[in-house]
């Protein structure tokens, strides 16, 4: 079977299309990681100057992986108040005698910005007005409402890119959408004070809204669920290391190319049972002593074996990169995320070495069902064109249209296409996009939405297998 | 070791293939011949199995070879008309390929190529690749990887078209070395292949076996029915259009004619000994087309 296997990848590997398409997609992956950080660095194009210099893209993350590290321990509620305490006082300090960015204004609003910030300063100036006088043809800033939903125009200030900087860095290099300033929103938003308070902040805003469970039986689930979440909070370790490093590891694995990766495997995989129809060979390779099934056998291990190969190579490449960037310090640092919903958030609790351990489990298992798929389609309509078209529509139309979601009204359900769950982030770092948690409520117990994955890919992976196995064993081929 | 068919069917939508073929082989050379769609390939598929009978068994060694069809298949080997290779492969990592789908060892394989390379006269292509193989080279490769496993059951279909006269000596004599050890079953449409080495003929039509017995005994079935006689031009037409005539040549103002018919063609005609070409024509007269399957 060994030698069948090996034979198996040879015949992928032999075709110089295939080794084109593996080489341009892994330099475009290894470009891509070495050049990419997230696009939260650049701010508006405001310049981070630090110490008097202005710092590049690599440098403020180098920067700030550097800083962070003060951090480095257990942050208990003492040291997560010195810490309010410090981004305050910055916050402040660069707020004091802060002052236009003259050149940013002009690039935005013209050389006669000032009669902009006139209307802005005596209120004369609406929503309205502001996008059809400013952005009638399009334009990168918006227009935003406060705390108290006042409507706040954007002014651009010498010192945003240094705001920003300190923003990213008491807030675990995620940053937010807008420099917090406010104590009330920080404590109730901020990761390290979330992690040391525990579930004194499960809803950061105080109380949960109905709509938070929002596709599930309420008055059944919500206490399970409520439980669940406050016990990872509750349960966490309050360990805390830069994770810079992990956050561009984490970038590089579910970034761009992590759809190209299932397109990829796909296009490699399109012809494995096509290619002995085409070139006829089955006449001589099905009466043989190995015979067709255990052919079959072989090319579905090989399917899953190249699957699994460029899966692994991928997370290496990123795993490498990003420690040559940075240097990776500790996987064990708490995550905080909040899952938002339309009505209220929830905090949520766990490890990035949860997200890895998961995110690699859900890629690996992402990309053998998409082999299976492909080897199906492969292996009933023989042809690497009937194979490759479905295939793609299969993977690229959820990214553009929430299927499910849509279908069913349930949140997250989307994330059972593959192509989406190995942007796994999205089910831990950023649940922001969707309404609800990406979790279940089976008894008294909640699954992970992403356990869910696990389960239906595995079965799904089984079945396709096990009927293509199964119809191999009539060993029939077309007269021709 | 036996080779038994017995009442095998195919049917194409409305077209009946094979048509209750039975017979037993037997090690040996046995030539099967027929014209283009008379079931030829269809038969040879139903024997390796690439194709489902509609009725009938096949049993070898009185084994029901398709209930035992892994156990079988060891036995087989097969060189379809058309023979498929991979265009990449070069000839040495196709029929390593082919080892191992054969079930050979790594050693035992590398042996085997080794001797075959040599003997079909391939050891210089051993690192050219498939495609740039001419046809006569691809058809030693897929004989080659016929061979590779020393089958028990040969099955060749055309093996010796597109072969120069020199490699299909070659071929020849490396088919009667084998004829001792397995039941080789050859369809081929250059007669004078099976006419030397062939131990017993099939002659297929219409999806029947019409005639099936040795060479010798199909020719002296032939006795009396093959002429030759050499006439004027003008009388040898009246011949082409009521007779089946097998050769012709003209010399000058006349034409040598062989003919094959049951009554004399002509007055001037002498009966002579028929050979494997008369009997064909003789079974496949006007509208069979017999020679260009």
């Amino acid at each position: 079977m060994g030698r069948l296997i090996i034979s198996e990848f040879k015949k992928i590997f032999k075709s110089k299309a295939n080794i084109i398409i593996l080489l341009v997609f892994f330099g475009f992956t290894i470009f891509g990681n070495f050049n990419s950080y997230n696009p939260i660095y650049n701010y508006d194009g405001a310049n981070t100057i630090k110490d008097g210099k202005v710092l590049s893209d690599y440098e403020i993350l180098k920067n700030l992986d550097e800083d962070a590290q003060k951090f480095t321990g257990k942050i208990d509620k003492d040291k997560a108040k010195t810490m309010r305490n410090e981004y305050l006082a910055l916050m402040a300090k660069t707020k004091e005698g802060d002052s236009i960015d003259d050149k940013r204004m002009k690039e935005a609003f013209g050389n006669d910005y000032q009669s902009y910030l006139d209307k802005v300063a005596n209120r004369q100036i609406n929503e309205d007005e502001f996008y059809q006088k400013y952005c009638a043809n399009g334009c990168s800033f918006s227009v935003e409402q406060d705390a108290e939903g006042n409507t706040v125009f954007p002014v651009y200030y010498k010192n945003d890119g240094i705001r920003r900087y300190y923003n990213l860095l008491y807030y675990d290099v995620s940053g937010r959408d807008s420099v917090i300033e406010d104590e009330e929103v920080y404590e109730s938003t901020n990761p390290y004070y979330i992690l040391s308070h525990k579930s004194e902040f499960l809803y950061p805003n105080g109380k949960y809204h109905e709509n938070l469970f929002y596709g599930m039986d309420q008055n059944k689930d919500k206490d399970v669920l409520l439980k669940y979440f406050s016990d990872k909070i509750e349960t966490n370790s309050n360990e805390y290391h830069s994770t810079a490093a992990n956050n561009v590891f984490l970038g590089n694995v579910t970034g761009g190319t992590s759809v190209f990766i299932l397109l990829l495997i796909a296009i490699l995989l399109a012809n494995i049972f096509a290619n002995e129809t085409y070139y006829k060979t089955d006449q001589i390779i099905v009466p043989s002593k190995t015979g067709n099934t255990k052919i079959t056998i072989a090319k579905c291990i090989t399917g899953a074996l190249l699957a699994i190969g460029v899966i692994l190579l991928q997370w290496i490449i990123a795993f490498v990169i990003a420690c040559i960037r940075l240097p990776l310090h500790d996987l064990n640092s708490v995550v905080i995320t909040q899952f938002n919903t339309y009505a209220g958030m929830l905090n949520y609790a766990f490890t990035y070495s949860e997200v890895f351990i998961s995110g690699f489990c859900i890629a690996i298992l992402s990309a053998i069902v998409t082999a299976a798929i492909t080897m199906t389609f492969s292996y009933f309509t023989r042809n690497r064109f009937g194979t490759i078209i479905p295939i793609i529509l299969f993977l690229l139309i959820p990214m553009f249209v929430p299927i499910f979601s849509l279908l069913f009204k349930i949140p997250f359900l989307d994330f059972m296409f593959p192509s989406k769950a190995i942007m796994f982030d999205l089910l831990f770092k950023s649940g922001g996009m969707y309404e609800g948690v990406a979790c279940i409520v089976m008894g008294k117990d909640v699954i992970p939405m992403i356990n869910v994955n696990y389960v239906v890919y595995t079965v799904i992976t089984i079945i396709l297998l096990s009927a293509i196995i199964i119809h191999s064993k009539k060993h029939k081929v077309q007269n021709r | 070791m036996d080779l038994k068919l017995m009442d095998v069917s195919k049917t194409f939508k409305d077209k009946k293939a094979v048509n209750s073929v039975s017979f037993t082989l037997s090690n040996g050379v046995h030539g099967l011949l027929g014209a283009n769609g008379s079931g030829k390939t269809t038969l040879m598929r139903m024997i390796c199995g690439l194709l489902p009978m509609d009725n009938g068994a096949m049993y070898f060694d009185d084994k029901d070879a398709l209930k035992n069809y892994d156990s079988y298949c060891a036995y087989l080997g097969y060189m379809p008309q058309h023979f498929g290779y991979y265009p990449n492969y070069n000839v040495y990592e196709f029929l390593n390929y082919m080892c191992i789908v054969k079930g050979l060892s790594k050693e035992e394989g590398n042996k085997k190529i080794q001797i075959l390379l040599k003997t079909l006269n391939l050891e210089s292509k051993t690192k050219t690749k498939m495609k740039n193989l001419s046809g006569g080279m691809l058809k030693r490769v897929g004989i080659a990887q016929a061979l590779l496993n020393d089958p028990k059951i040969l099955i060749l279909d055309e093996p010796t078209a597109g072969l120069d006269p020199k490699e299909r000596i070659v071929f020849r004599n490396m088919i009667a070395s084998l004829s001792q050890e397995c039941i080789i079953i050859l369809s081929t449409h250059i007669v004078s292949d099976i006419e030397t080495i062939a131990d017993d003929i099939l002659v297929m039509k219409e999806g029947n076996i019409i005639l099936q017995d040795s060479c010798e005994k199909m020719l002296e079935s032939m006795m009396g029915k093959v002429w030759e006689v050499t006439l004027p031009r003008n009388e040898a037409k009246d011949i082409f259009l009521h007779y089946t005539v097998v050769r012709s040549h003209n010399k000058g103002s006349e034409s040598d004619l062989r003919i094959v018919s049951d009554k004399k063609p002509h007055p001037a005609a002498m009966q002579v000994i028929g050979d494997l070409d008369d009997l064909y024509l003789y079974h496949f007269q006007e509208g069979d087309n017999v020679w260009d399957d």
